[in-house]
């Protein structure tokens, strides 16, 4: 069955419709994180903690959804299905627990990096990694049906996508903080150099504030520290190394955005597994 | 006519509905994008701490200590130029005490010299000049003055205390402002900041504005008080009333020999004592002439000698008792232009450290954006 034949092209046809709609899902968060990086700074300490519960709940619903299939497959995988572990292992508060503390942790971070987002490309990138996001799961679906266990394809599915999209959006983020415009600190000392960018941080609840002031004391040391190493920018591959590990805090921002992106979409199915004999148990 | 199968119609509908998702996401795609080139994050400044500027070191404070340090501040400058003026204020009161000691001491020269031949033919010069001529009514009063203030003791030693006190004033009230200056920034060294990066710009003007403003704060003063005048020049003002006050002091103390008597008086003597010598001389032919003068002069000498004797006798008490209240009085009057110069000066610099203090620690109050 060719995928260009009438059967094959009305089956791919609710497969693209549901890549559209997770298109603007994605958009739409793409939208509500940009409408949160314009007033972050002015919102409340309740505005700001319930966006944060708000994110990392998102964030952790998606990799507990995720870690759960994970650990399906390695208890099918190694345990008998007729033990009780694969009961007791299926992934329970404990592995909860841990997600929202990922999440949380993620979820501080995503929100003061949205707030101290310095350039409007960025937004492009984010739009673009959205769209990339999609169309590479509708590819590693297309590409791992027939091949990857239908009850743990879209996990696998989702994983690929993610890591893909994780690399170009890191990559694109990198190249934009190579070519931002910086304060020059050659000539200052560290502490001046924490005390410029620290003072120029303030937000209406206390707890943004602080977040914002340590990133801009990691900012500042970093910076101050690429300026003493690599003074004149990026004019060698030792210097654009060495500046792409100063830069690297910007894989925080991907990594937000698409765990955040991971918990927004539903895991999708890449056929229907209904009367598949690989999902029967396994008799040995 | 054709009609669609109900596949065909299911795929027309997923592609219908897959137009809509494409063109729902397009648009909002499109949207964000033109929104976030139009639009800045909104900003918060909020109670942001102050950044303000003393010498060279730069402090970031709240609003709070910021205020409680103004009236710290202005509370400081008025202990400090208090005691500043009271310490100046009895210092000019010693000296002024030591001083008219020392004038008090000189009444009896001056009354032993008011009752020489010599005071009493320059008294009489000088009415016959005031006779002729429109000259100065209080010439007796002026040549007391003078007998009883002379420059080297008077004139000179208030110059110079004048401009003693001046200096000293001046630099006690800088010392007051430079004591400040340190114990202000050892209260603030906690809330010390580093300076800017010195290539890092963008930091501001406004900045820059505040800080130098509280640092010029108490310097601004000295340019706007050295404008003023000076405290010597008030003080010589005053020194003018010596005359009127031993004139009015004489007069009332000698009213009873009313001095505009005193010439008639002296051309009268003169008169009688001529016809004594015309007579004394008659014997002495063609010398009479010569004779006559003489012996008129040695009678006139002689009377006013008399004269002037009985005069002490009866008026020297009197001269040295108004002479002594004249002192008094240009003591009392001396010292309260002192003390008003002194207070006036103090007064104006405090008042102009404190215009320049006022609203500097609080840049909201003056309208500056914090």
């Amino acid at each position: 069955m060719s995928p260009s034949s009438p059967s094959a092209e009305s089956s791919l046809l609710p497969t693209r419709h549901i890549a559209l709609r997770h298109a603007f899902t994605l958009t739409l968060l793409v939208i509500g994180l940009w409408l949160t990086h314009m007033n972050l700074r002015v919102l409340p300490e309740a505005g700001v903690v319930a966006l944060w519960i708000a994110v990392t709940l998102l964030i952790a619903h998606g990799g507990f959804r995720r870690h759960r299939i994970r650990r399906a497959a390695f208890l099918r995988g190694y345990l008998e299905p007729t033990s009780q572990w694969p009961r007791r292992l299926h992934g329970g508060p404990l592995m909860a627990l841990r997600h929202l503390a990922i999440g949380a942790l993620l979820g501080g971070l995503l929100l003061i990096t949205l707030a101290r987002i310095p350039t409007q490309e960025v937004w492009v990138a984010l739009l673009v990694a959205a769209f990339v996001l999609v169309i590479s799961e509708v590819l590693f679906a297309r590409l791992l049906r027939g091949h990857a266990h239908p009850r743990f394809a879209p996990e696998l599915v989702r994983r690929g996508a993610l890591r893909v999209t994780g690399l170009l959006l890191t990559v694109a983020l990198l190249v934009l903080a190579l070519q931002a415009r910086y304060p020059d600190l050659t000539g200052a000392t560290l502490e001046q150099a924490v005390w410029f960018l620290v003072h120029r941080e303030a937000a209406r609840s206390h707890l943004l504030e602080a977040g914002l002031q340590l990133a801009a004391t990691q900012d500042a040391l970093r910076l101050w520290l690429g300026q003493q190493w690599f003074p004149q920018g990026v004019e060698s591959l030792p210097a654009l190394l060495g500046w792409l590990l100063v830069l690297a805090e910007q894989a925080f921002l991907a990594a937000g955005f698409l765990l955040l992106a991971n918990g927004l979409l539903p895991l999708r199915p890449t056929t229907d597994a209904l009367g598949d004999p690989r999902n029967a148990p396994v008799i040995e | 006519m054709t009609t669609l199968t109900p596949a065909p119609q299911a795929t027309a509908a997923w592609k219908a509905r897959g137009g809509v998702w494409l063109a729902m996401t397009l648009l909002a795609s499109l949207a964000l994008l033109w929104l976030a080139s139009q639009h800045e994050p909104r900003t918060w400044a909020g109670d942001q701490p102050l950044t303000l500027q003393l010498g060279e070191q730069r402090y970031q404070l709240d609003r709070q200590r910021l205020t409680a340090l103004e009236r710290y501040t202005l509370e400081w400058l008025e202990a400090g130029d208090t005691a500043a003026r009271e310490h100046w204020q009895g210092r000019v009161d010693a000296e002024l005490d030591a001083r008219f000691e020392a004038l008090h001491d000189r009444v009896p020269d001056v009354a032993e010299w008011y009752y020489s031949l010599g005071a009493e033919y320059s008294r009489l010069w000088r009415r016959g000049a005031q006779w002729v001529s429109e000259s100065d009514p209080d010439a007796g009063a002026r040549m007391l003055r003078e007998r009883l203030l002379p420059e080297a003791l008077w004139d000179t030693p208030l110059q110079e205390l004048a401009t003693t006190v001046e200096w000293g004033l001046d630099e006690q009230q800088r010392q007051v402002r430079d004591a400040w200056r340190l114990e202000l920034a050892d209260r603030l060294a906690e809330a010390r900041i580093p300076d800017p990066p010195p290539r890092a710009g963008g930091s501001s003007a406004v900045e820059v504005e505040q800080g130098h403003a509280l640092h010029a704060a108490l310097d601004v003063d000295l340019e706007r008080f050295d404008r003023r005048t000076g405290l010597a020049a008030k003080v010589a003002a005053g020194t003018g009333l010596a005359t009127p006050l031993i004139a009015r002091a004489v007069q009332a103390r000698l009213a009873a020999r009313a001095t505009q008597a005193g010439l008639a008086r002296s051309l009268g003597r003169a008169g009688r004592a001529g016809a004594i010598g015309a007579g004394v001389c008659a014997w002495s032919g063609p010398f009479s002439l010569g004779c006559g003068v003489t012996a008129a002069g040695a009678t006139i000498i002689g009377v006013d000698w008399l004269l002037l004797r009985l005069d002490e006798t009866r008026h020297r008490e009197h001269l040295e008792q108004a002479l002594h209240e004249a002192l008094d009085a240009l003591h009392t009057e001396t010292r309260l232009a002192w003390q008003q110069a002194i207070a006036e000066r103090v007064e104006a610099r405090h008042a102009a450290s404190r215009a320049s203090v006022e609203n500097t620690f609080q840049p909201w109050k003056a309208g500056l954006p914090p």
